[in-house]
């Protein structure tokens, strides 16, 4: 079943329209240094943003959202305009991300989700744990869980469960149709599911049937 | 066979509140970092890696120039950041604003709602109209009335501080999202700021009526009591009132923004420093500031831009912009470039232009 998420949205600035940043995009392939200036600074939030849900550790969201922009200009050549300049640049960003997580994986994965069993066992056997420190832990947690999970089921579930993007947004983001997009999220929910049930933090679900 | 329809059939029947609650868990985790992060905005130091990746496609002379040239690029972001703080820290002051603002918005929908003031053909209104007229601007004199009321309640403060220790603790504007639109970034259009009316000092009049005989008009009840000549109540001139120092500054920002709006950039820049000028050294006074930058900016005017990092820094040494402007007076107005970058270096060893400082600062002195 798809999550609702209850938590508040970050306060952003109104989306540029689109005639402008169709206008922002000529003028930086033509070479404007100063439109693409503009453009950076448009999408920086977003693209920020989505790179964070998708790292899951802000320690290289910096580096990887300039790597983002950087490719991103060197690359508007091939922007054909068939997707928007949004979902364009959010695939890069991904695509980014992507290299980042083959860059890492190794046998780093094991470890941090024992680290992760650890810290969440440590500050859920105290009483009075802050909230916000439970919920830093517990992102730990499905982050260790999700490295663990092949790319496509990752970042649909991410796209889609974390970042909480409409499903046309996430599929066109990922290049493909809404339903695989379900389909995606809904296994990495189960296997992250069975994990966390694994690791005695979440009971079975009852049979509805 | 099980196909990936029926999967997800099955799947998405089946709710899940306990892994719902860890996952909420996880998007709080990640907005909270989002929220807190400062995030040094480089352009120039994206640019060089642009022309590390292609440097056919972004020359070294673009990056060479966006040093130069591009020494403010983080003020929205960091106005957005502050802006978070400005409303946790000052919640006196937001509200004051918020009272003086809603009364604005007010004043603007009887405008716009075609209570208008003096028009010819509005003499003639019916009784009705008039009534209606005479509520509503009886409202909004109670609106702005209970809202000054608040303000000065406020300014004086709850906390038996000084009216304006609020002043200089920032406020809620800047958490507005056509707030965090004034930027410095190169534009190509005016900033999509909304227009702020200057506060006006008492409703304004909507009909050759005196105020206060339409207002009694309103509240009677039938014609049976409906004011005689002999019995009309007196019309008593309004008292004047100073605008308090927060008014004043509201004003100053609304008409500096209106004025930036029309591209009338000039207006716009003797607003600000107006402003700049009677809020002192406050949070509203630094704000104003990164304003005027953006301002110099967009009028291509480099020599004031760096007059005005200078003036800054000397205000507040340790304000908002202070990364950005010392960065700004190392890439234009350092005769010594090494020694300023390193400078920068000591001042700000996690400043956002530490890269390009690392690299010009040249080792030891």
């Amino acid at each position: 079943m798809p999550r609702v998420t209850t938590q508040p949205q970050l306060p952003s600035a109104p989306r540029p329209a689109g005639d402008e940043v169709a206008a922002l995009v000529e003028q930086a392939r033509a070479g404007r240094t100063d439109a693409w200036a503009r453009l950076y600074q448009l999408f920086f939030a977003p693209i920020f943003r989505h790179i964070r849900y998708l790292a899951g550790d802000h320690a290289a969201v910096e580096d990887l959202v300039q790597e983002a922009f950087a490719r991103a200009l060197v690359s508007l050549g091939t922007f054909d305009g068939r997707s928007s300049f949004s979902t364009w640049l959010h695939g890069i960003a991904l695509n980014v991300v992507r290299n980042h997580w083959r860059a890492s994986a190794s046998t780093q994965t094991a470890h941090h989700r024992l680290e992760a069993m650890h810290t969440v066992r440590d500050a859920a056997s105290h009483g009075d744990v802050d909230r916000t420190h439970l919920a830093k832990e517990r992102a730990k947690v499905v982050y260790a869980v999700l490295a663990g999970m092949p790319e496509h089921l990752r970042e649909a579930f991410v796209l889609r469960d974390l970042e909480g993007l409409p499903p046309h947004e996430a599929a066109a983001q990922l290049g493909i149709s809404p339903g695989n997009l379900a389909v995606r999220a809904t296994r990495a929910r189960q296997r992250l599911r069975a994990e966390l049930e694994a690791m005695g933090w979440l009971s079975p679900l009852e049979d509805a049937s | 066979m099980i196909t990936d329809v029926d999967e997800l059939a099955v799947a998405e029947g089946r709710p899940d509140p306990a892994l719902d609650a860890w996952l909420d868990d996880v998007s709080a985790a990640v907005e909270h970092d989002v929220h807190r992060a400062h995030v040094p905005w480089d352009f120039a130091a994206m640019l060089a890696r642009a022309h590390a990746l292609d440097p056919a496609i972004v020359s070294a002379q673009a990056v060479a120039e966006a040093e130069q040239s591009e020494p403010v690029v983080s003020l929205a972001h960091r106005r957005a950041a502050a802006a978070q703080g400005a409303t946790h820290d000052d919640p006196a002051f937001a509200r004051l604003i918020d009272d003086v603002r809603a009364a604005t918005e007010h004043d603007a929908a009887l405008r716009m709602n075609g209570v208008t003031p003096l028009r010819a053909h509005d003499r003639g209104a019916s009784p009705m109209g008039r009534l209606v007229v005479a509520a509503v601007a009886l409202a909004a004199a109670v609106v702005l009335g209970l809202g000054v009321v608040e303000g000065v309640h406020v300014l004086r403060g709850d906390d038996g501080a000084p009216a304006d220790a609020a002043l200089h603790q920032g406020s809620a504007r800047d958490a507005s999202p056509e707030r965090a639109e004034i930027d410095d970034a190169p534009r190509v259009r005016p900033p999509a700021v909304a227009p702020r009316e200057p506060v006006p000092p008492e409703p304004a009049p909507l009909d050759p009526t005196p105020r206060e005989v339409v207002a009694a008009e309103a509240v009677a009840p039938s014609p049976a009591v409906r004011p005689t000549k002999a019995r009309a109540p007196k019309v008593v001139p309004p008292v004047e009132r100073a605008p308090s120092l927060a008014e004043r500054l509201a004003v100053l920002d609304g008409e500096a923004h209106a004025a930036w709006k029309a591209n009338d950039l000039t207006t716009a820049e003797a607003k600000f420093e107006a402003l700049i000028e009677l809020a002192g050294t406050s949070r509203l006074a630094d704000l104003a500031y990164g304003d005027l930058f953006t301002l110099a900016r967009r009028r291509g005017d480099a020599g004031r831009e760096v007059a005005l990092w200078k003036t800054y820094l000397r205000v507040f040494p340790e304000g908002r912009f202070a990364d950005d402007a010392r960065a700004g007076l190392c890439r234009r107005d350092a005769s010594d470039r090494p020694a300023c970058w390193r400078a920068y270096l000591e001042a700000f060893p996690e400043g956002s232009y530490r890269a390009q400082a690392e690299r010009e600062a040249g080792g030891a002195p």
